[in-house]
C-alpha cells in the first residue's frame, strides 16, 4: 500500500510542481494526467491547479486478500476525490502495464484520452506519473525461458508508440530493488562499446563496478539512456532532468526521473535529441533528505565534473535543474566540498 | 392519572416469564424475544420489497445527507460504482455503529426525513459492497464501515431459510476501520455502492433519467434565475420546520459535471404563499404560482432552460413535500380541482409542505400512511385547493371577458371604419351596432379594470352612433350624406382599434353627369365641364353646398328614370 513520505512530498511540491507549471504555461492549458496516485491522491491534490483530465490506474490483484486491499484503495481514491473536490477524475482498474499495452483496464474501460482507431490505440496525455514501488522490472524465469520481456519494460517501450504525435512528459519513480541482474551493466557496457566517447566508456566501467549499495547511481546512469533511445526511435526528442534519489516509506531506496518528450512530425527515421548521451550522464544527481534537496555525489563518479555546492540547493538552483540551465546555477562559488 | 414512567424507547410490559416457563392461565405475560427470533431473510425481503426502483436507493442516501445538515450533495457514477458524498456533519464512532442497526433509527421525526432505520440497506439488492466513510470536523480520523452485501447474499442463499439470524449476518459481513484523514477541519460522509449489477447501473447511469428522478424526488434548490426563489425560500425557511434545500451535483465518467436545480420557470404570476390550517393549527404550508398566460404551464414557461432538460408536465399542479422530499406525484391532487375536469389545476405550479409530524410518509414515499392526521391534512388541503381553484377561475373568467370585450371593441372599430368609408347603411349598421353593444354589456362586469374603462368609453360612442343613425333616418337624407356626418361626429380618439380609411375620391358634378350618360355631344360635355369648374372654384369641391348640388342633381335625374 502506498504511503507518503516527507521526501516524496518535497519532490512533488518543489520539483514536480514547478516543472508542470512551466509545461502548462508553455502550452497555455492544463495538463492531462495518467498515473498511479494511490489512495490519498497526493499527486492530484498537489498538482491539481495544473491538471485537467486525471486518469488514475489501480491494480486489482487476483488473490482474495490482495484483491480486497486493492478494491479498498479504489474506494478510497473515489472517496478522496470527492472530499478533495478533484474533478475530471476517472479510475481505471488494472495493472498499468496492461492498461498501456491493451489500452484498457480489466473492466474493459479505456482511459479517457485514448483513441482506438483502425491503426491501433493511441493516447493523448501530457503527463505520466509512474511510481513503480516495486522497481523497474521483475523478470520471471518463465518469461526469460520464452524470450518474453517483462511486462513493465514492454509497457514503457509501448508508451512511446501510444503517444506518437503528442508531446508528453514522464515522471518515473523506481525502487532500486529489481530482478534485472546484470542487464543494466551489460546495457552500459554495450553502449560504451558502440561509442568512442571516453566519458561513456569510463562511466560504463565505473557503473559496472558499483556494488548493491550504489544501485541508485547505477539506475541513474542507464535508465535515462534507455528511455532516450526508446523516445528517439519513436520520433520523440528527449530532455532528461537531473534524477533525484531519496529514501521513501519504510526506508525504501528510491530514484525519481523526469523526462520531457517532443514529437517530431513528418520524420520516418529516428530523430536525435539535442541533449546528448554525454549531457545526460553529466547531469547532476540530486538527493532529498528530510525534505531538503542536496547534490548527491559518490567518490570516483566520473560524471561529477562540477564540485557540489555546500548545503541544500537554493530555490534558484533547483529551478535551474528544472529549466535545464544546470551548469550556470550549480557551479556557484559556494560549491566547494566533495562528499 | 398516574404518570407514565416507562423509559423512552421501551414498551410498557406485562409480567414477564422466560422461554421454557409455563404460560400461566387467565392472564397475559410477555416472553422476551431473542436475536435469533429475527431471521436474516428479512434483509432481502425488506430491501427488495421497499425499494423497487434502483434510484430510490439514491434517494435514501441523499435523505441521510440532508438529515446530516448537508447543503451540497454530490452523486458520482464511476465505473460500476455510485458515490453519494455530502459535506454534512459526519458521524462519530457511536453514530456510525448505530447506523448499522436494522429498523431502528435514533432520528427525531420532527427534524429528519429518515426514521425507519432501513434506508442504509436500500443498496442491498443493487451492489455487492457498501462502504461508508465519514469524518467529523473535529476528528483527525476518517471512520469506515463496510458492508459485504455480496457475502451476505451468498450466505443467505447457501443457508436454509430460518437458520441464520439477522444479527449474525450483520455481524459477520460488516467491518469497521479507521484511518488518518487529509481533510483537516472538514466533515463529510461518503456512501459508496460498489460492483453494482449491470442492469441497475444502466438505470442509475442514465443521466436524463437520474436528473429527472432527482428533480422530482429530492429537495433540490430553486434555480437562481427563478424570479420568486428568494421570496419562496425565505418564506419556507421561516415557516416550515426542518425545511431543507440542497445543491446536487452530478458527476459521471463520460459526461460533464452538472449542478441540478429546479428549472427557472418564467412567465408566472407572483406566488400565493401561506399556511394550511386544520382546527386552528397549521398542519402544512404551501406556495402556488399561476401561469400569466392563463393556460396550463407549457414550454413558454421553460424558455430560460435548455430545451428538453425539463418537461412542463412535471411542474403542472401541486405536490406534497416532507422536509423537501417529494411524497407521491403531481397527479395525486389533480382531482381536487373540480371545475372543467380540473383544467385549472395545470395552470398552477406549487408545493404543499407537510408540517404535521403525525402525517407520516410511507416507505416508498408514494403516499402517507393512513391515519387520522392524514385525513385531516387531506380535508384541509382540499379546502385550500378549492380556494386556489376559485381564484384561478376568477382570473380565467376575467381573461375570458377581457377577450370577448376586446373582440367586440375590434368589431366596433371595423364598423367605424366601414361607416367612415361608405356611410351608414341604416338597418345593417343598426343591427351590427346592437350586437357589439350587447357583447360589451354582457361581459363588461367581469372584465379587468383597463378593459372595463375601454368598454365604458366604447359604450358611450355606440350610443352616439345610434343617435346619429336615428337622426339620419328621421331626416330621410341620403346615406352618403349621412355617412359623412356620422364619420365626422366620431371622437378623435377611439377606445377600440380602427383601420386607417383611405379618403374617398371627391366626385364632381361632371362625374355624376357622365355616370348618368347625359352628354349626347362633345360640346354639351365641354359646356357642363366649364360650369362645373366655375362651381368648384367658387364653392370648393368638398363644400356642403357643392355636395348638395350634386346630390340634388343625382336625385332629380335618377327620379326621372
Amino acid at each position: 500500500m502506498f504511503l507518503d513520505s516527507e521526501n516524496k512530498r518535497a519532490i512533488r511540491e518543489r520539483y514536480n510542481l514547478p516543472f508542470l507549471s512551466l509545461v502548462s504555461s508553455r502550452l497555455g492549458r492544463k495538463l492531462a494526467y495518467l498515473g498511479l496516485p494511490g489512495a490519498p491522491l497526493n499527486d492530484l491534490v498537489d498538482w491539481g491547479p495544473m491538471l485537467s483530465v486525471k486518469t488514475c490506474v489501480q491494480i486489482v490483484r487476483k488473490p482474495r486478500l490482495q484483491r480486497e486491499e486493492d478494491l479498498q484503495i479504489i474506494s478510497e481514491m473515489a472517496s478522496t476525490a470527492l472530499v478533495q473536490d478533484i474533478k475530471q477524475l476517472e479510475i481505471i482498474r488494472g495493472a498499468i502495464e496492461e492498461v498501456i499495452l491493451a489500452g484498457k483496464g480489466i473492466d474493459g474501460a479505456s482511459p479517457k484520452l485514448s483513441v482506438n482507431s483502425g491503426t491501433g490505440i493511441s493516447f493523448q496525455y501530457d503527463i505520466y506519473n509512474l511510481d513503480f514501488l516495486g522497481g523497474i522490472a521483475y523478470k520471471k524465469t518463465s518469461q526469460t525461458a520464452t524470450g518474453q520481456k517483462s511486462p513493465r519494460i514492454k509497457a514503457i517501450e509501448e508508451l512511446f508508440a501510444r503517444q506518437r504525435g503528442h508531446d508528453f512528459n514522464l515522471f518515473l519513480t523506481l525502487n532500486v530493488r529489481d530482478t534485472f541482474g546484470d542487464e543494466p551493466v551489460q546495457f552500459l557496457q554495450e553502449a560504451a562499446q558502440r561509442t568512442q566517447n571516453d566519458l561513456i566508456q569510463t562511466v560504463a566501467a565505473w557503473g559496472s563496478g558499483l556494488g548493491e549499495g550504489f544501485k541508485q547511481h547505477q539506475l541513474r546512469l542507464w535508465v535515462p539512456q534507455w528511455i532516450r533511445e526508446l523516445a528517439e526511435m519513436q520520433n520523440f526528442r528527449c530532455r532528461c532532468l537531473p534524477s533525484v534519489a531519496y529514501t521513501g516509506h519504510e526506508n525504501a531506496k528510491m530514484i525519481h526521473f523526469t523526462f520531457e518528450f517532443q514529437f517530431v512530425a513528418g520524420r520516418d527515421l529516428r530523430v536525435q535529441s539535442s541533449q546528448t548521451a554525454e549531457d545526460v550522464l553529466n547531469l547532476p544527481m540530486l538527493l532529498v533528505e528530510e525534505g531538503r534537496f542536496l547534490r548527491c555525489v559518490v567518490s570516483g563518479d566520473p560524471c561529477s565534473i562540477l564540485e557540489p555546492p555546500q548545503g541544500p540547493l537554493t530555490p534558484q538552483q533547483l529551478m535551474s535543474c528544472i529549466t535545464g540551465d544546470t551548469h550556470a546555477e550549480l557551479s556557484s562559488p559556494v560549491a566547494i566540498q566533495a562528499s | 392519572m398516574p404518570k407514565d414512567t416507562t423509559p423512552k424507547g421501551q414498551l410498557k410490559q406485562n409480567a414477564s416469564i422466560l422461554v421454557g416457563d409455563e404460560i400461566p392461565q387467565g392472564k397475559f405475560v410477555t416472553i422476551p424475544a431473542k436475536d435469533d427470533d429475527i431471521g436474516g431473510q428479512l434483509l432481502p425481503i425488506l430491501s427488495k420489497g421497499l425499494y423497487t426502483n434502483p434510484l430510490d436507493c439514491i434517494r435514501e442516501y441523499v435523505q441521510n445527507s440532508v438529515d446530516a445538515g448537508a447543503k451540497k450533495v454530490t452523486i458520482k457514477i464511476t465505473g460500476n460504482s455510485v458515490l453519494v458524498h455530502d459535506t454534512g456533519q459526519g458521524m462519530d464512532e457511536a453514530q456510525l455503529l448505530s447506523s448499522r442497526k436494522f429498523g431502528i433509527s435514533g432520528k427525531d421525526l420532527a427534524e429528519h426525513v429518515g426514521f425507519r432505520g432501513i434506508g442504509i440497506y436500500s443498496g442491498y439488492d443493487l451492489a455487492n459492497r457498501l462502504i461508508i466513510t465519514t469524518k467529523k470536523a473535529d476528528s483527525q480520523d476518517e471512520l469506515i464501515m463496510k458492508f459485504d452485501f455480496g457475502g451476505m447474499k451468498k450466505e443467505l442463499e447457501a443457508s436454509p431459510v430460518g437458520t441464520i439470524t439477522l444479527s449474525a449476518i450483520l455481524s459477520d459481513f460488516t467491518s469497521f476501520s479507521r484511518k488518518p484523514s487529509a481533510a483537516a477541519g472538514k466533515s463529510f460522509t461518503t456512501v459508496q455502492l460498489e460492483e453494482i449489477s449491470e442492469v441497475h447501473l444502466r438505470k442509475i447511469g442514465n443521466r436524463a433519467e437520474l436528473r429527472q428522478y432527482i428533480l422530482q424526488n429530492l429537495p433540490v434548490d430553486f434555480s437562481d434565475n427563478f424570479d420568486f426563489k428568494q421570496r419562496i425560500t425565505d418564506d419556507l425557511a421561516q415557516n416550515v420546520p426542518g425545511y431543507k434545500a440542497v445543491t446536487i451535483e452530478l458527476q459521471s465518467d463520460d459526461e460533464e459535471d452538472e449542478i441540478i436545480t429546479r428549472p427557472p420557470l418564467n412567465g408566472l404570476r407572483a406566488p400565493n404563499i401561506g399556511p394550511i390550517y386544520s382546527d386552528g393549527k397549521i398542519i402544512a404550508y404551501y406556495w402556488a404560482c399561476l401561469n400569466k398566460e392563463n393556460e396550463r404551464l407549457g414550454e413558454n414557461n421553460l424558455a430560460l432552460t435548455k430545451k428538453g432538460t425539463y418537461k412542463p408536465s412535471d411542474y403542472q399542479g401541486f405536490i406534497y413535500k416532507c422536509k423537501g422530499f417529494t411524497i407521491g406525484n403531481r397527479d395525486q391532487l389533480y382531482t381536487l380541482f373540480t371545475a372543467g375536469s380540473g383544467t385549472l389545476y395545470r395552470w398552477y405550479t406549487g408545493e404543499i409542505y407537510v408540517i404535521d409530524d403525525q402525517v407520516i410518509p410511507n416507505t416508498a414515499r408514494a403516499d402517507f400512511e393512513t391515519n387520522a392526521a392524514k385525513s385531516r391534512l387531506e380535508i384541509a388541503v382540499k379546502s385550500k385547493l378549492e380556494e386556489l381553484e376559485k381564484a384561478a377561475e376568477k382570473i380565467r373568467n376575467t381573461a375570458l371577458s377581457d377577450k370577448k370585450v376586446t373582440e367586440a371593441l375590434a368589431a366596433l372599430g371595423a364598423l367605424h371604419n366601414e361607416i367612415s368609408k361608405k356611410g351608414i347603411d341604416t338597418f345593417e349598421d343598426w343591427d351590427k351596432l346592437r350586437d357589439v353593444r350587447d357583447q360589451i354589456k354582457k361581459h363588461r362586469a367581469k372584465t379587468s379594470a383597463v378593459i372595463k374603462e375601454k368598454a365604458d368609453q366604447s359604450l358611450k360612442i355606440v350610443e352616439k352612433l345610434e343617435k346619429e343613425i336615428r337622426t339620419g333616418v328621421s331626416r330621410n337624407v341620403s346615406t352618403s350624406h349621412s355617412a359623412k356626418r356620422s364619420a365626422k361626429s366620431l371622437p378623435a380618439t377611439l377606445p377600440f382599434p380602427t383601420k386607417p380609411v383611405d379618403p374617398a375620391p371627391e366626385r364632381t358634378l361632371t362625374d355624376v353627369l357622365k355616370e348618368l350618360d347625359l352628354f349626347d355631344s362633345p360640346s354639351s360635355s365641354r359646356v357642363m365641364e366649364a360650369i362645373d369648374a366655375v362651381l368648384v372654384d367658387v364653392l370648393g369641391s368638398d363644400s356642403t353646398a357643392y355636395q348638395r348640388i350634386i346630390a340634388a342633381v343625382e336625385t332629380t335625374l335618377q327620379g326621372e328614370d
